[in-house]
């Protein structure tokens, strides 16, 4: 067996699925060769941590109060600041409105699906984008013009698909797939000014 | 007047020149050592080899700024400094032990790294980014700049404002996120957990996901290509708005009208593969 050959039976060891000869070659070859060996190694951590992943996450109840306690004595970079103060309004809002979802699909009623917890997501990604704004507004004279451009050429981008996305959802107010969509969007125009931010930040 | 600028070039050009400053040092480090590497204008090539060192050779003009290299052991520090808004370019060449720690920092200078197995972390703003090899992490961001990964790395991480993307090999945990740049995923390893997603870029994956795993492609207008194995075990769920889906997996619905989901499973117990967009044309298709 050479080195391709382990690379294409990785997925299937991890996953149990090479017969007793086909398993006996790959582990006599990993074991020689430094480079699958790092690559089996990897993959070994990678694999359970990704299985283990929950499907969802429920917050825990003094979720803000904990963020607030870390902000405040560690006086983080500016953009650090705004990013987390972006991540808890959008964390507080998606999960309290995954709560009730939660809560209410668990007492074998119909789930409402976008209508009553739009709003409120919604608010929560303008919150966070407003958050980076005020932070990159503070940053801007250390970017460059080409940068600038970049990010304002690349926000209007974005700003023109929400407004088509939210004007589709307005219309089919229960449509998830709609809302995802919509939500990708903002999760898309916040991870941008993260990360222009983070740029003033270390220019 | 003509003369005198002539002669005035003729004898400041061999200056200039010689006052670009040729580099060539050498430190020993640990041979997983973190190193952190700042060039943000011209060229940085990173090579990883066998050797508990790291090498730099390379030219730094006056107007780039002040080359520094320090540290010993467990990490060091190399680039250019400069308090100019616009330095000029430096290129540097770079080796570093190959499982070293990488972490490069660029404006619009272009990136290559390859031959390192340790981690690596790229950001840059125009600077083009191409990794080659096996490193265990992958982490390229930039604005402008492509980003190249062609790596059997098991964690990958791109992003860029409106650079193309293009991932050839790497498997395991994926992600790829642009705004109006294009995506390609060309993997040769199979995909634990996915997420490939655009604004108005189009969207390519050919791949495999592996049993059990994940993946979600979204874009708002951009068309999304999904290539997977003709054996690949799956459950599709398929939405576009307002583009159109064609489904050349499953013969039952070849194509499928605007707006309606398309939910239909290759085998039973296998990934889950769901695309969404809202008015990108969609085709699944078997390699």
């Amino acid at each position: 067996m050479i080195c391709n050959d382990v690379r294409e039976r990785l997925d299937d060891y991890l996953a149990g699925a090479l017969d007793d000869e086909m398993r006996l070659a790959f582990e006599s070859h990993a074991a020689a060769c430094p480079e699958c060996s790092a690559d089996l190694g990897a993959a070994n951590v990678l694999a359970p941590l990704t299985a283990a992943l929950p499907r969802s996450i429920e917050p825990p109840a003094d979720l803000w109060s904990g963020i607030a306690g870390r902000l405040a004595p560690r006086r983080p970079a500016r953009w650090r600041m705004a990013a987390l103060a972006a991540a808890a309004a959008i964390l507080l809002v998606v999960a309290s409105s995954a709560a009730t979802l939660w809560f209410v699909h668990s007492r074998g009623e119909p789930v409402p699906i976008a209508n009553n917890s739009t709003p409120a997501i919604e608010a929560g990604y303008v919150d966070a984008s407003a958050a980076l704004f005020r932070a990159l507004d503070s940053e801007r004279s250390r970017l460059a013009p080409a940068t600038v451009a970049t990010l304002e050429r690349n926000l209007a981008v974005i700003d023109a698909a929400i407004a088509e996305s939210r004007a589709a959802l307005a219309g089919d107010p229960d449509n998830r797939a709609l809302a995802a969509i919509l939500w990708a969007s903002y999760r898309q125009k916040v991870a941008l000014l993260e990360q222009v931010t983070r740029l003033a930040d270390q220019t | 007047m003509r003369p005198i600028v002539l002669t005035a070039v003729l004898v400041l050009a061999p200056a200039s020149i010689s006052a670009q400053q040729r580099i060539e040092r050498r430190i020993a480090v640990d041979a997983a050592a973190s190193i952190r590497i700042f060039n943000l204008n011209g060229t940085t090539r990173v090579t990883g080899w066998d050797r508990d060192s790291i090498a730099v050779t390379g030219s730094v003009p006056p107007a780039a700024g002040r080359f520094f290299m320090g540290g010993t052991g467990p990490a060091a520090k190399v680039g250019v400094f400069s308090d100019s808004a616009a330095p000029a370019g430096a290129d540097l060449d770079i080796h570093v032990p190959r499982g070293a720690t990488v972490w490069i920092k660029s404006f619009t200078a272009n990136v290559e790294v390859s031959g390192v197995v340790g981690d690596i972390d790229i950001s840059s703003v125009t600077g083009s980014i191409r990794v080659d090899g096996a490193p265990r992490r992958v982490t390229a961001e930039a604005m402008d700049g492509t980003i190249d990964l062609t790596t059997r790395a098991v964690y990958t991480r791109a992003k860029t404002a409106s650079g193309a993307i293009t991932i050839r090999g790497g498997g395991g945990d994926i992600t790829a996120s642009t705004v109006s740049g294009i995506i390609r995923y060309l993997g040769a390893h199979k995909v634990i957990t996915g997420r490939l997603e655009s604004v108005t870029g189009p969207v390519t994956f050919e791949g495999t996901v592996m049993r059990g795993g994940t993946l979600e492609v979204e874009t708002h207008d951009g068309a999304i290509d999904l290539t997977v194995p003709p054996d690949q075990l799956a459950d599709f769920d398929v939405t576009t708005f307002a583009g159109s889906v064609t489904n050349a997996l499953n013969r039952e619905s070849p194509v499928v009208p605007k707006g309606k989901p398309v939910r239909f499973s290759a085998g039973s117990g296998g990934a889950r593969i769901t695309v969404r967009t809202f008015k990108g044309n969609v085709r699944v298709g078997p390699g």
